[in-house]
């Protein structure tokens, strides 16, 4: 039943970020919506369960996106994989621990990413970093904040894991 | 003790999403792979059909005053183009010139796709059985748009010039000086591998170079909005401005009668 419910909200997760992130853009930055997903469920869940659900969660949107097979999967299953340490008993983390924990984990998983992507052409780590994944990580955490804004009650329910 | 376990349990986990997401970056595309591929695209491509057909019929009245202007507009235009066409074919024939162009164009519909990330790529409504294939280039009047990277029988997928991964070999129509263009974010493309104090200015056009088993010659790219010598390098800094608003695609054009690849020869 968990499975069905996670799964349904990965797709409107996934519908959302086909279809209307052009519309949310702020001057080409647009928010990882899915990752937002998958750091709430792995401050919820157990670690295993968190990493092998990025992982196929990547696998998924690698496969339907134009995405090189196995970037997204590694860089969400490390990026869930430390979320996990974050977790804490009854979902007691104040809002800001979670900004902190989303703009970090939005930096980790966008540097994972970017590294391997950018592997052989002669971009500049550094530039990009400055000037994507900052405001990324920003926007990300915002979006995030919304989310647990509105959600809270459902978010924050004890997991039955 | 327990504890230890389901840490080891855990990294273990960590490990193999680890090593299957390396095995699938670095390994060699096999034709399992690429047909599980297709399949998806097939997949990805009838769901944003229908999410398409959808947002499209919301727009649909807007979209009508559109085009009964661009009508008029483009009739207009297309009387004045047959006069310039009738004098350039006449032309032409007087200095038997050679022309590359390819004749060829198939129309499709753009469905999906992203134009503001790092990966940026179109959806296309036609596919194998339209007679795209890989490595075709998509263009429009306007200039470049990109290549087809993967083909499904319905639907095909596109790279696009604004990508951080898309190179183009291209020169600078007035002066012949050649270079590599590439998407370094915003509006604009650089012109990279020109030497300081080559012959290039402001306004010129850049198309492609014909370097190239996958781009003809020719293709309007954009106008040099900036060409300055560096200091600290060898190369220029140019700066090239495409007309496309790569925001706003409705349809583009296939050119399908080019050679095959250099990769579909090597298959």
């Amino acid at each position: 039943m968990k499975f069905i419910k996670y799964a349904t909200i990965f797709l409107l997760t996934y519908l959302i970020e086909a279809n209307f992130i052009d519309f949310i853009s702020i001057k080409g930055v647009i928010p990882d919506v899915t990752l937002v997903f998958l750091i709430f469920l792995s401050l919820r869940e157990s670690q295993a369960a968190a990493t092998v659900t990025g992982f196929l969660v990547g696998l998924f949107t690698d496969l339907f996106t134009f995405g090189v097979l196995g970037l997204s999967s590694l860089s969400n299953s490390i990026s869930c994989f430390l979320t996990s340490y974050f977790k804490r008993p009854k979902g007691a983390i104040s809002i800001w621990q979670l900004a902190i924990i989303v703009f970090v984990i939005t930096i980790i998983h966008d540097r994972i990413f970017q590294f391997i992507f950018l592997l052989g052409t002669n971009q500049h780590f550094f530039r990009s970093f400055i000037y994507f994944t900052i405001p990324k990580a920003l926007y990300t955490t915002t979006i995030a904040l919304i989310v647990n804004l509105i959600f809270q009650r459902m978010i924050w329910q004890q997991s039955d894991f | 003790m327990n504890r230890y376990i389901t840490n080891i349990r855990e990294y273990g986990i960590l490990l193999g999403c680890i090593l299957i997401s390396l095995i699938l970056l670095f390994s060699k595309s096999t034709p399992q792979l690429e047909a599980i591929k297709a399949k998806t695209l097939k997949m990805a491509g009838v769901f944003h059909s229908l999410n398409n057909s959808l947002s499209r019929h919301a727009h649909v009245e807007k979209t009508n005053q559109f085009l009964r202007e661009q009508n008029t507009r483009l009739a207009l235009e297309n009387s004045r183009m047959r006069a310039a066409v009738l004098e350039n074919e006449r032309l032409r024939k007087l200095i038997d010139f050679k022309t590359d162009y390819p004749s060829k164009l198939i129309a499709a519909r753009i469905i999906g796709g992203s134009t503001t990330g790092v990966i940026n790529y179109i959806l296309l409504e036609s596919g194998e059985n339209d007679g795209i294939r890989r490595d075709m280039p998509i263009v429009l009047p306007d200039g470049l748009v990109g290549k087809i990277i993967r083909v499904s029988p319905t639907h095909s997928m596109g790279h696009m010039l604004f990508d951080q991964n898309f190179r183009v070999s291209a020169k600078v129509q007035r002066s012949s000086i050649k270079g590599i263009i590439s998407w370094q974010g915003g509006q604009t493309c650089i012109l990279n591998e020109v030497p300081n104090r080559s012959d290039v200015k402001p306004g010129d056009r850049v198309v492609t170079s014909g370097y190239s088993q996958i781009f003809p010659e020719g293709i309007y790219i954009g106008t040099v909005e900036k060409a300055e010598n560096t200091k600290r390098s060898l190369s220029m800094i140019i700066t090239v401005r495409p007309e496309i608003d790569f925001d706003r695609l409705e349809e583009v054009l296939i050119i399908a009668d080019r050679q095959p690849s250099i990769t579909n020869l090597d298959q």
